[in-house]
C-alpha cells in the first residue's frame, strides 16, 4: 500500500531527511501529505454536515501548512519527540483533509483556496531566499536559500497542476456551468 | 455542534467550524511565534534570555563566573576557526581595548569558551596569544566533560553544526551574563559597542 510505504520512508529516513532543510520540507512533509491524500480517499465523509464546500477541512490544510513553515517550528521538530509526532500527525491530516475538502469544493472555493495556499508558500519561499540570517539554528543559510526556491516551485508545480487538471475546462472545451446555466454540478456533494 | 448537525443548516455547522478552527489555528501560531513577534529559532533564544534571564546549569564555567565576581561578555569558539570566529577575534580585540580604555577591567571582563574536544590548553595559550589576549581582561577556557559541554551549550542555546572540513558552524553572538551567573541579554556579533554598554550598565547596577 502505497501511503503506509510513504508514511514509512518519511519516518525511517528521518535521519537523512531532516538533515537539510530543503529535503525536510520538500520530501518529507510532502511525502506525509501525499500519504494522508491516499488515505483521504479510502475514509468515509462523515463530517460533511460541518464542511460546506470542503470549508471546512481546506482551512485546517491552511493553516498547518503554515504552522510548519514557521522555520522555529520546523526546526523543533528535529530531535524533538513530541513536535515531531505533532508533525506527522498534522502533516497526515493536513493530506486527508485536502483531498476530502478539494472533492466537496467547486472550482471557485478551489481556486480561492489554491491561490492563497500558493500565494502563501511562495511569500515564504522568497523570504527564505532574502533572509541573510540563518532561519533555524541546524540549517545553514546556503539550505534555507535551496529551500525556499524549492517552496516557490511547490507553489508553481501545484498552481499548474490544478490547471492541468482543469484544462478542458480552461480551454473552453467543456462548458463551465458557473459561468453559463448550461450543465449542472457534477462534483460530489 | 451536534445540534447544529441535527438543524437542517449545514452552513451554520460549518460556520462554526470554521471559527473553531480559526481560533485553534492562530493559537497554535500565536504560541509558534512568541506572540507573532518571531519567525526564527534565533530571534525567539534571544527574546526568551531578554524576557526570562537564565541561570547557568551547576559546574565549573557557572563556578568560575561566580568566583570571578564581574560581568562576563561570554562567547563561544573553537580554535581552528578560519571563519567567523577570527572576526569574532578582531571585535573581541576591540572590546577588549575599549575595556582597558574605560578602566573597566575590574566590572567587565571577556570570557571565550571553547565548545571544540580537540582544544587543549596548549591551543588555547597558542590562540590567545595570537589574539594578544589580556589575561586580566580576557579569558578563554575549554568547556569540560561531554556532558557538561551538552549541558552548557543547551542552556546558552547553542547549536554546533560539524562542517566538513573539521570546522563546526554555529550561532555566534555575544551573551551577557551577570556575576550571579544570570544569562541576561544576548548580543549580535556586530553590536559589540551595544553589548559593551550593556554589560557596564549591569556591573553598575547595585
Amino acid at each position: 500500500m502505497m501511503a503506509a510505504a510513504l508514511l514509512l520512508a518519511a519516518l525511517g529516513l528521518r535521519p537523512w531527511l531532516e538533515a537539510s532543510m530543503a529535503t525536510h520540507m520538500l520530501l518529507q512533509l510532502p511525502a506525509i501529505a501525499v500519504a494522508g491524500w491516499l488515505l483521504g480517499k479510502r475514509v468515509g465523509t462523515r463530517l460533511a454536515w460541518c464542511d460546506v464546500q470542503g470549508l471546512s477541512s481546506l482551512a485546517i490544510v491552511m493553516l498547518v501548512s503554515a504552522y510548519w513553515m514557521v522555520p522555529r517550528v520546523l526546526e523543533a521538530s528535529v530531535g524533538g519527540a513530541l513536535m515531531e509526532t505533532a508533525k506527522f500527525a498534522s502533516v497526515l491530516l493536513a493530506g486527508m483533509l485536502l483531498q476530502i475538502g478539494l472533492a466537496r469544493a467547486n472550482r471557485i472555493v478551489q481556486i480561492f483556496f489554491l491561490g492563497n495556499w500558493c500565494a502563501m508558500t511562495a511569500i515564504a519561499g522568497m523570504l527564505y531566499q532574502e533572509q541573510p540570517r540563518q532561519l533555524c539554528n541546524v540549517y545553514t543559510v546556503a539550505d534555507q536559500v535551496i529551500a525556499g526556491i524549492g517552496l516557490v516551485s511547490l507553489a508553481c508545480a501545484a498552481a499548474l497542476a490544478w490547471c492541468v487538471q482543469h484544462h478542458r475546462v480552461l480551454l473552453d472545451i467543456e462548458p463551465d456551468y458557473y459561468s453559463s446555466a448550461a450543465a449542472g454540478p457534477k462534483n460530489s456533494k | 455542534m451536534r445540534i447544529l448537525a441535527n438543524s437542517s443548516s449545514p452552513i451554520a455547522a460549518t460556520a462554526v467550524a470554521l471559527l473553531l478552527v480559526a481560533v485553534l489555528g492562530v493559537t497554535a501560531l500565536y504560541q509558534a511565534t512568541l506572540g507573532f513577534r518571531v519567525v526564527a529559532t534565533e530571534e525567539a533564544r534571544r527574546l526568551k534570555i531578554r524576557e526570562q534571564p537564565l541561570l547557568l546549569p551547576a559546574g565549573p564555567v557557572l563556578a568560575g563566573l561566580r568566583a570571578d565576581g564581574r560581568v562576563a561578555i561570554v562567547t563561544f569558539f573553537y580554535s581552528r576557526c578560519i571563519t567567523v570566529c577570527s572576526s569574532l577575534g578582531s571585535s573581541y580585540q576591540q572590546l577588549q581595548s575599549a575595556i582597558v580604555a574605560r578602566g573597566a577591567a575590574r566590572q567587565v571582563r571577556l570570557l571565550s569558551l571553547s565548545f571544540d574536544g580537540r582544544d587543549d590548553s596548549a591551543a588555547l595559550s597558542a590562540y590567545a596569544a595570537h589574539q594578544h589576549a589580556d589575561s586580566d581582561v580576557w579569558q578563554l577556557a575549554a568547556l569540560p566533560a561531554p556532558q557538561q559541554r551538552r549541558d552548557l551549550l543547551d542552556a546558552f542555546g547553542i547549536v554546533v553544526l560539524p562542517a566538513p572540513p573539521g570546522e563546526f558552524q554555529h550561532n555566534a553572538a555575544f551573551h551577557v551574563v551577570d556575576r550571579t551567573g544570570h544569562l541576561r541579554r544576548i548580543f549580535d556579533l556586530e553590536q559589540a559597542d551595544a553589548a559593551l554598554a550593556y554589560a557596564l550598565n549591569l556591573a553598575a547596577a547595585p
